[in-house]
């Protein structure tokens, strides 16, 4: 092929021009470390970063999620703690000072401890976060949630709300739980039936809570003792239980004795001491009270204010409510607790699971992002050896003309 | 004897001179763009008829013609035409590639940052400082938005500008041809032989033409050239050069057009004909990467704007407000519609986007004929649809068209439908207040305490606050509901506030709660309830061992929200469901906007704002690869035809040396012979001395 002047020298710069381009995207790869400069390097791999860098992103917000939402359920857990702590001291004191040898000046004193017991966890109640919200007043966070005043007893004034957190795609997690749910949704009685000794009793029986059996019979009940006694000093003493209607469960007369087993609708009790003649207990299905109104009324039985006072079998019936009114509300807290730690548990897990989800995602951003050094500076040196050959054969075919040899 | 050598040899000096000068022509334009080598043909004159034979007379230069091959010249012309437009194309691509990827310009970051303080907002809704982050956020998010569209109108004005002068260029070279055609033309009439050098000229304005739009030629007899562009408008014919103009579209003012301007005066738009060279390229950049781009970011726009607005009404603020718009809607989501500047009619349009989902990111075309409307999507001129009314719902675009006004429509008017262009320009954000971020789902479910069972009620999931319960204007859910267990399997749905709801619900009175004065001081309501409160209701079904949903009503009654209850309520307990007065610490309805980022809410649930935005990427990076790659290829492709052309017409200098050395020698021998011719002479004249 024939081959003019021009286009020899043209091919020459053209190809030395052409080399300096390849040159210098070698030498971007190398000088920035990134194989992708531009998305049209690589388009689907620019996309796939893109993506990646977002999925990533995401992955760290679920990782802050979690941070915050481990502070607030870690402070819950905390409050929670010294809550069951508190009750189990008054529910110790309760017990001691349900004792019949303790004076009422001692009882006095243990009621006052215990009063002050409630004013701590009345505080702990109204506990407020890092943040200066309370913590347990639902989504009303910047209401006090519990008042108290003396025509009203304790009142509550948040809500049952609760905030979420994202914690990972899909999983979104409670990060608190309300007042209600933690110190009031508190079911009275042993949680099926609370039973109650009438004011007007004279005796000195002493009935227990009742066990609950799972089977109660919604209803409230009355349990009426008769008392008779015999020529010859010896006493009777017989009980019926009736319906609220009037209706009877039990008929009258069936005899009684101290410690026998009074069974009826799943309820399950007993008495022990004398009654007097028409003494009676109610049993109504318990409902919810407060944990402060428990150990309020606590203390007031203990220092005399409620009930026949003079006689124990007043503060004893008060006191054994009590304390199965305590019970339940440690078994509630407990398992308010128990479901804060399954939430730390979960706030665990979910942060390994995004921890190595991101360490995947970051090798996969570096595959596809990374430059492999050895092989760019390798070719950065083939490339420079390419324009260097391509200069030196410019130069030398430039030499060569016949007019040279004229 | 001595006569006709002399002759003979004068003719080979004239012929060896003329090849000399030939050669210094040559040597002179060995690096002038578009030169064809020139060569001299000589022919030996007519012999001299005798009787023993002819006898020669000698050499006669018969033409200087160029080395020429039209074919080949064909070949550069087209490849110069794909070469130029695919690297305008591919530079302009580049421009958006470059935007569209710049970490610091890009949407990517902008958008990953709003949605970090969206769940900041969620993490501490109460927080003014979380919320003012936000607002900040979202700002930069319309900044960065507008930036973005900024710059392709930019981009937009940039090509306007090029199309405008390249529109130019062609006119003038056009006219260049024309006069070229008549000089051509008289110089052969005097000098008989072709004008090579005109010739090459001519050519070379030929190519200098394929380099803006591609041509096709063809000469007349008479040596004219006729060239020809689109599909078949004649930009010269013989020494006539019709004129071509940028004109503002009949559309949009901001969109430039090709005029054709024929020499009798008709004119007629030419763009989508027109391809190759700088000005298809332009073209080709602007219909396929910068309208769809700015499109496309639009449709993310819209889509952020309807979807967060979407859920952010379904919240609650700090004020116990019911969420109002976050972005800037009214525009955005009223796409533009332009008639046709020669629509005899007089009515004006205006589309609504209904489904973000199922909007495309193209543009449309609307033409009345007879009595009924032929929708057409343009990029790919598929026909959507023939509607023989307004408005016109057109499900599978996610568009309704409606008429704005006007009375008359003509056959053939016609109007463009952009729906998403406007979408990034227009994005902003509107809530200024940080109190006015709607953080809290505005529903609050309560068990009532003095409940015996153990039953629950779910938060509520709240999907239209535009029912009619929720009360805007007064902030309240009109009316508040209770659900009240008859039994421990029925349960029945009763308005809270005494009034009924439409679905024979006897009034109930109110539940005990707790209110605040004036003053935000708690006030306690006391509990008014009733044994059995009197009037008919709907009993319902509850089943204690799944649960039960509450709305809607079996006979379809939405309330614009739902509830799930469960657990194992007993007669008589009650579940209240109200408004979330003073719940600033709710973050419900922030978690839902949270969630948005994640949710495919585009492109047929295929895509999140962010795949979305990568997809531009992709799409925008993968097309200035491919232009990349067909560009270099095309180069080579041109680089051959020229080479090829260079092979047949260049000048190749040693050649020229070796021809001037010979044409020397010729030159020489011819002298020699006349010299000796001389000496002839001498002889004979010296023999009668």
């Amino acid at each position: 092929m024939r081959i003019s002047t021009h286009q020899s020298q043209q091919v020459a710069i053209d190809a030395m021009l052409d080399q300096q381009k390849k040159l210098s995207t070698s030498q971007h790869q190398v000088a920035t470390g990134q194989r992708i400069a531009r998305p049209s390097d690589d388009p689907v791999a620019a996309a796939r970063m893109l993506n990646l860098h977002d999925t990533l992103a995401t992955a760290e917000q679920h990782q802050e999620n979690i941070a915050a939402a481990r502070t607030r359920l870690t402070m819950e857990e905390s409050v929670l703690e010294n809550v069951t702590s508190i009750i189990q001291r008054v529910r110790e004191l309760t017990v001691q000072a349900n004792n019949d040898s303790l004076t009422p000046q001692d009882r006095g004193f243990v009621a006052e401890e215990i009063r002050q017991l409630n004013a701590e966890l009345f505080n702990l109640a109204n506990s407020t976060d890092s943040t200066g919200d309370f913590m347990f007043s639902g989504a009303k966070s910047k209401f006090r949630p519990f008042n108290h005043s003396e025509g009203n007893g304790f009142e509550y004034h948040g809500d049952d709300g609760q905030r979420f957190l994202l914690i990972g795609p899909e999983r979104q997690i409670a990060t608190g739980d309300s007042g209600t749910k933690v110190f009031r949704a508190i079911k009275d009685g042993n949680g099926e039936f609370a039973i109650f000794d009438s004011e007007s009793n004279r005796g000195n029986a002493i009935i227990s809570p009742g066990n609950s059996t799972g089977d109660f019979e919604d209803g409230h009940y009355a349990i009426v003792f008769a008392k008779k006694v015999n020529p010859d000093g010896s006493k009777e003493f017989s009980y019926k239980v009736t319906g609220e209607n009037g209706e009877i469960i039990i008929p009258e007369g069936t005899p009684y004795k101290d410690g026998d087993a009074i069974i009826f609708k799943g309820v399950n009790t007993f008495v022990e001491g004398e009654p007097e003649d028409g003494d009676f207990f109610v049993v109504r299905p318990s409902e919810n009270q407060d944990i402060f109104t428990t150990i309020e009324r606590t203390v007031n039985a203990l220092k005399g204010v409620n009930g026949n006072s003079s006689d124990h079998s007043g503060l004893h019936n008060e006191v054994n409510r009590a304390l199965v009114g305590m019970d339940q509300a440690l078994g509630n807290i407990l398992e308010v607790r128990a479901t804060v730690g399954a939430r730390l548990n979960a706030l665990d897990g979910q942060e390994e699971i995004n921890e190595s989800y991101k360490l995947q995602i970051s090798q996969i951003m570096s595959k596809v992002e990374d430059l492999d050094y050895g092989k760019a500076v390798s070719e950065l040196n083939l490339k420079l050896t390419g324009l260097e050959a391509s200069q030196k054969a410019f130069t030398r075919v430039q030499g060569i003309s016949l007019f040279n040899y004229l | 004897m001595a006569g006709d050598i002399l002759g003979i040899s004068a003719s080979g000096l004239l012929s060896s001179q003329r090849n000399l000068a030939t050669t210094s022509h040559n040597i002179a334009n060995a690096n002038t763009e578009g030169y064809s080598r020139q060569r001299v043909e000589v022919v030996a004159r007519t012999p001299q008829a005798r009787a023993n034979g002819a006898i020669g007379t000698g050499v006669v230069v018969a033409n200087v013609g160029r080395v020429y091959d039209d074919f080949v010249a064909g070949e550069v012309r087209e490849n110069t035409s794909s070469s130029t437009s695919l690297s305008v194309n591919h530079d302009y691509t580049s421009q958006v590639d470059n935007l569209l990827s710049d970490p610091n310009a890009g949407l990517a970051p902008s958008l990953q940052s709003f949605f970090a303080a969206v769940h900041g907002v969620a993490d501490d809704p109460s927080s003014a400082s979380a919320r003012q982050v936000l607002l900040g956020e979202a700002n930069s998010l319309s900044e960065r938005f507008n930036y973005l569209d900024d710059r392709f109108n930019t981009i937009r004005k940039g090509v306007n500008r090029d199309v405008h002068n390249i529109v130019g260029e062609i006119t003038e070279i056009a006219d260049a041809i024309a006069k070229l055609n008549d000089t051509i033309v008289k110089a052969r009439e005097i000098g008989g032989g072709s004008p090579s050098d005109l010739l090459d000229q001519r050519d070379r304005l030929v190519e200098n033409l394929s380099e803006r739009v591609s041509v096709r030629v063809s000469e007349q007899e008479d040596g004219r050239l006729n060239v020809f562009m689109g599909n078949g408008q004649a930009l010269v014919v013989g020494s006539v050069a019709s004129k071509l103009e940028a004109q503002n579209s009949r559309y949009d003012p901001s969109e430039i057009e090709v005029i054709f301007k024929s020499g009798n005066g008709s004119e007629s738009v030419i763009t989508r004909f027109l391809t190759g060279g700088k000005l298809g390229g332009l073209l080709d950049f602007r219909r396929g990467i910068l309208d769809a781009s700015q499109n496309e970011l639009g449709r993310i726009a819209v889509g952020i704007a309807k979807t967060f607005n979407e859920q952010h009404r379904r919240g609650m603020d700090l004020n116990n407000d019911l969420g109002e718009n976050f972005f800037f809607e009214n525009d955005v989501r009223t796409p533009k519609v332009l008639p046709h500047i020669r629509n005899e009619g007089d009515t004006l349009l205006s589309a609504e986007i209904t489904d973000i989902n199922k909007l495309s990111i193209s543009d449309y075309q609307l033409t009345y004929r007879e009595g009924q409307y032929k929708l057409i999507r343009l990029n790919d001129d598929k026909l959507i649809g023939t509607y023989s009314s307004l408005p016109a719902e057109v499900e599978s675009e996610g568009l309704r068209i409606d008429k704005i006004s006007g009375s008359r429509l003509e056959n053939g008017d016609t109007f463009i439908i952009r729906p998403t262009r406007l979408g990034a320009q227009n994005f902003s954000t509107i809530i200024e207040d940080v109190s006015k971020v709607a953080a809290a789902s505005p529903l609050r479910t309560e068990a009532n305490i003095a409940n015996l069972g153990n039953g629950k009620i779910s938060a509520a999931v709240v999907h239209d606050t535009e029912n009619h319960v929720f009360d805007r204007q007064r902030s309240k859910l009109s009316p508040p509901f209770v659900i009240r267990f008859v039994d421990e399997t029925h349960f029945e749905v009763l308005d809270n506030t005494g009034n009924a709801i439409p679905i024979k619900l006897a009034a109930t009175p109110d539940d005990p709660h707790i209110q605040h004065d004036a003053e935000g001081k708690p006030v306690t309501v006391a509990a008014k309830e009733t044994a059995n409160p009197p009037g008919v209701s709907t009993v319902l079904e509850y089943d204690p061992k799944n649960g039960s949903d509450v709305f809607p009503l079996p006979d379809g009654t939405d309330f614009g929200f739902r509830v799930h209850l469960s657990g194992e309520p007993k007669a008589g307990d009650t579940f209240r469901i109200g408004f979330n007065t003073d719940g600033i610490g709710d973050n419900r309805n922030a978690v839902e906007l949270a969630k948005l980022q994640t949710t495919p809410t585009l492109s047929n649930s295929t895509a999140d704002y962010a795949q979305a935005y990568s997809q531009l990427v992709s799409r925008v990076g993968s097309k200035t690869h491919q232009l990349e790659i067909n560009s270099s290829a095309q180069d080579k492709l041109l680089t051959q035809a020229k080479e090829r052309r260079e092979s047949i017409s260049g000048v190749n200098l040693d050649e020229e040396a070796a021809n001037m050395l010979r044409y020397q020698s010729l030159y020489q021998a011819n002298a020699q012979v006349i010299a000796t011719a001389n000496k002839l002479l001498e002889t004979l004249l010296g023999s009668f001395r």
